[in-house]
């Protein structure tokens, strides 16, 4: 099979997985969503504000 | 060591301990995150090694981790280190503009003024307040609640069109403002708002930073006092409070503007240089760049042996589709597969002329993909 060459910039709005992956930088280590051991951290599944 | 200060390093060990078992390349949004990171810092800072960003990342990242905590535990504001100008600077006297960054456990720095019964303003960006405005007010009423504080406390979004004539209220009412000088990702600079901005030097860069800070200072006669905030090996957290920068009255305003703001940023830098892992704005500072002459990066003639310009693009697989940064320009491109292999490839390859087209071959020596 002939091997295709090609090369084109993102532009902003384009659907592209360099796109959603940038979306997916807000998500990134917040518990909940991506990252499955981060609200098991000590401390942060407690109340919201608290004293040792 | 008090039974508090224990207890708080113990808990941080533990979130360390958490934090090292995650697979950070796993999470989705990793290596995106990190190219960015590592783009800014060898921009801005390229004698750190390109081999040291990731292990800096990862410090990073633990930082970002413990400031969570931190502002969630309200002991963590009792057990700081209080470094330089502090007696001064703490005084309830007369009003102070406390510019700080986000370096290290950025928000203790809010939470001790209240405690020290100063009254504060905190500008903030109109999505930061969205997103984490509650918290901090949930933070001051708890101190309210626990430590009888009676001092006022108000969150003044920097997005809205009478903020900088709010603050101005606020400074001569004799009310303090904290304020962020590296902004952060929302504050960037747009292509109409180039009269609110000023170019100071970081590093081997240039960058824009908002003036309305050297504006209020100067407008109000108010004291600039700069802040750093970073967390010691033994996961202590210090706060240092450099000499203030004080207007001189009837003198030039955009000259003190600039003088003061890059006054901030030199602190910035020094603190940089001895903490590298502990700045946030390596995440983001991308936006704020003052862009770089163009420079010439082909001699116009074709390399007979072509090479993978690893200096200045990195390769990577985004989604299973390959992806290639720019990582001067900060622009990213989608790729083939066959490129991204011939790109890995090139030196088992006769002629990658003949194998790509002339058209193609002429536009990646263009781009300085190869050298």
């Amino acid at each position: 099979m002939k091997k295709q060459f090609s090369i084109k910039p993102v532009q902003k709005n384009n659907v592209s997985a360099a796109k959603k992956e940038a979306h997916n930088l807000l998500k990134f280590l917040k518990p909940g969503e991506c990252c499955e051991v981060m609200p098991y951290f000590h401390g942060l599944n407690r109340e919201t504000v608290f004293s040792l | 060591m008090s039974s508090a200060l224990r207890l708080y390093k113990q808990e941080l060990t533990r979130c360390r301990e958490n934090f090292e078992q995650i697979d950070l390349q796993k999470e989705r949004g990793y290596l995106m995150k990190f190219t960015t990171f590592s783009a800014n810092m060898e921009n801005i800072m390229p004698s750190i090694p390109r081999g040291r960003h990731e292990e800096l990342f990862h410090e990073l990242l633990l930082q970002q981790v413990f400031t969570m905590f931190d502002h969630r535990c309200f002991s963590a504001g009792d057990l700081i280190k209080l470094r330089g100008a502090h007696e001064w600077a703490l005084r309830k006297d007369n009003p102070r503009i406390y510019c700080t960054y986000h370096f290290g456990s950025y928000r203790i720095l809010t939470s001790l003024l209240f405690r020290r019964g100063l009254d504060c303003v905190l500008l903030v960006g109109n999505n930061t307040n969205r997103h984490q405005g509650d918290d901090i007010l949930a933070h001051i009423d708890e101190l309210r609640r626990q430590r009888n504080c009676k001092n006022s406390f108000r969150i003044i979004e920097a997005g809205h069109p009478s903020a900088g004539l709010s603050v101005l209220r606020e400074l001569k009412a004799g009310k303090s403002l904290i304020v962020f000088v590296d902004g952060s990702p929302e504050t960037a600079p747009e292509a109409n708002e180039t009269d609110k901005f000023l170019s100071v030097k970081l590093g081997s860069r240039r960058v824009w930073t908002r003036k309305g800070v050297g504006y209020l200072s100067h407008a109000a006669g108010v004291p600039i006092v700069p802040v750093v905030t970073y967390r010691q090996p033994d996961l202590s957290n210090v706060l240092h409070f450099l000499d203030p920068i004080r207007p001189i009255r009837n003198s030039d305003r955009e000259m003190y503007c600039q003088e003061a703001m890059q006054q901030l940023y030199d602190a910035l830098w020094s603190q940089l240089n001895q903490n590298p892992g502990q700045w946030e704005g390596w995440n983001y500072i991308q936006s704020f760049l003052e862009p770089e002459a163009p420079k010439q990066t082909s001699s116009g003639k074709r390399p007979e042996h072509p090479t993978f310009n690893e200096d200045r693009y990195t390769l990577c697989d985004l989604e299973q589709a390959p992806v290639l940064f720019d990582r001067r320009l900060y622009q990213t491109y989608e790729i083939s597969e066959d490129l991204r292999d011939l790109l890995l490839n090139l030196n088992e390859v006769d002629s990658v002329e003949g194998l790509v087209g002339e058209e193609m071959f002429g536009e990646l020596v263009e781009m300085g993909v190869l050298c």
